[in-house]
């Protein structure tokens, strides 16, 4: 009552109590009113955000009638593109693409639902969810996020959007393709590749040596530098000191007969001696091009290496003045 | 009446099984011409940096040439790539580059390549030192169906052409 009259003062005054506590319910009720329409445009719990729920459990059952049935007859579907689909063309392709994986969930534990309702009425079911899946060739995982947002008429879908970036998959399934399409002594020297690049990335001297010959040559820049495996550990060992988190990545692999022609990128933070120089703590990455050669059983015989080591020594601070 | 007949029954077998036998040969006639045809060009690109004649250069690629120089694009136009080649050939009047190793695959053209000259020009913002150099390095060229570069990726250590020089390195002062 204190309370009341110390709100509303000279209104308290003027009209009396009943009067004043009348307008007060009454706004009390307006409001709650308002409050009650807002939570009607948007929810994020109702019978139309189950069903999407229901929708996503069937495709990863792969429960496809069940999937198919939350459709009205004539949905459109828009996955990554402005051309509509019927539901049955999109599930197509959706099962070309499952059917390159051993396993695969949609969902994750940070998927989000909610539920609009638009200024024309139209009821929105949006979605934010993590595709996870493992390619059956070999192994490797992929995780996509995924937006859908999904249109109701009662409780069928008439109208879906999808959008979501394939390119990573995509890429995944034309190396497994590229792989297939390898000859023998194709295969025998792209695994020696990546047990290199495993041997660099873990300086793995035992992987090393199980992947090149005794006696082989690494030119830096058309400069001998190693003549055997022992000399490629230590030269591997020296940027691994200066270097600990050293880290090499394939941009592109040409295996062309005995030859590969690679371009990679090397990271790493300076944290310990470099060629006898204190840490910087500086971080590097450079890009470089190496060609290797094999032998008939796919071992490695020689790597010659060009890159710039000027772009590395300026990373890390250091100067180069030009001559007196 | 016979032999009228199947002359000219025989004469399209014989037709057909050439027709067959050229597309069977095709694919790899068609790789060696365009392998041939790369390495042709690549060798007059070679050929117009060493005779300071870049109108070759430009009749061998493509308008929106591309060049990247230790993984970074310089250029990404005929007129940028000659700029770039030009710092160079400004900075070493004399400068030869001899491809020593090619190798095509595809619509790629691999080359190891040794430039040598001396510093008698201004080399960049550097003035000349008049010191000879000679470095190695490797060239990525990527070419269209045409035969005509469309991307060249160079790796040289650069560190090497300054220090040939008679550029220091000098490390940072750390606190």
């Amino acid at each position: 009552m204190k309370i009341l009259k110390k709100l509303l003062g000279g209104m308290y005054s003027q009209l009396g109590f009943h009067k004043v506590l009348g307008l007060f319910v009454l706004s009390l009720l307006l409001l709650t009113g308002c409050k009650e329409k807002g939570v009607e445009r948007y929810a994020t719990s109702s019978p139309e955000i189950d069903a999407v729920k229901a929708h996503v459990q069937a495709y990863n059952d792969a429960n496809w009638a069940a999937w198919a049935a939350v459709y009205a007859d004539t949905a459109k579907v828009y996955h990554n593109t402005p051309v509509a689909g019927t539901p049955a063309e999109v599930l197509e392709g959706l099962k070309a693409n499952l059917a390159t994986t051993s396993r695969y969930n949609l969902g994750g534990a940070d998927a989000f639902y909610e539920m609009v309702i638009d200024d024309e009425g139209e009821k929105w079911v949006n979605s934010w969810t993590t595709f996870k899946g493992t390619l059956a060739a070999n192994g490797e995982e992929v995780t996509i996020p995924v937006h859908l947002t999904q249109q109701f008429v009662g409780d069928k879908i008439v109208k879906e959007y999808a959008y979501y970036n394939l390119s990573e998959f995509m890429a995944m399934l034309q190396k497994i393709e590229a792989s297939n399409n390898m000859s023998t002594d194709e295969k025998a020297i792209q695994a020696t590749i990546d047990n290199v690049v495993n041997a660099w990335n873990k300086n793995d001297k035992t992987l090393l040596a199980a992947s090149t010959v005794k006696n082989m040559i690494r030119n830096s820049n058309g400069i001998k530098e190693v003549t055997n495996q022992t000399e490629y550990g230590n030269f591997m060992d020296r940027y691994f000191e200066a270097f600990p988190n050293f880290h090499v990545t394939l941009d592109k692999t040409v295996i062309n007969g005995n030859m590969a022609y690679i371009n990679w990128s090397v990271t790493g933070t300076n944290t310990g001696k470099f060629m006898g120089n204190a840490p910087t703590n500086k971080k590097i990455q450079t890009h470089g091009l190496s060609v290797w050669k094999f032998d008939s059983s796919g071992k490695a015989t020689q790597e010659d290496a060009f890159s710039d080591n000027l772009a590395i020594y300026q990373q890390l601070g250091y100067s180069m003045p030009a001559p007196k | 009446m016979r032999t009228k007949i199947m002359m000219p029954v025989l004469i399209v077998c014989v037709l057909f099984a050439c027709k067959d036998q050229g597309t069977v040969h095709g694919g790899q006639e068609h790789e060696d011409v365009k392998s041939n045809l790369m390495k042709q060009n690549f060798d007059r690109f070679i050929e117009s940096m060493n005779n300071k004649d870049m109108m070759v250069f430009r009749q061998v690629s493509i308008e929106n040439c591309v060049r990247n120089l230790n993984g970074i694009t310089v250029a990404r136009h005929q007129n940028e790539m000659e700029a770039n080649i030009n710092v160079f050939m400004n900075g070493f009047p004399d400068a030869k580059i001899t491809a020593d190793e090619v190798d095509t695959s595809d619509d790629l053209l691999f080359a190891q390549w040794t430039f040598s000259g001396t510093n008698t020009g201004t080399f960049g913002d550097f003035p000349p030192t008049g010191k000879k150099v000679k470095v190695s390095g490797f060239s990525s060229v990527q070419f269209d169906e045409q035969g005509k570069m469309v991307r060249e990726a160079v790796y040289y250590n650069e560190l090497d052409l300054l220090q040939q020089l008679g550029y220091t390195l000098n490390p940072p002062i750390l606190k």
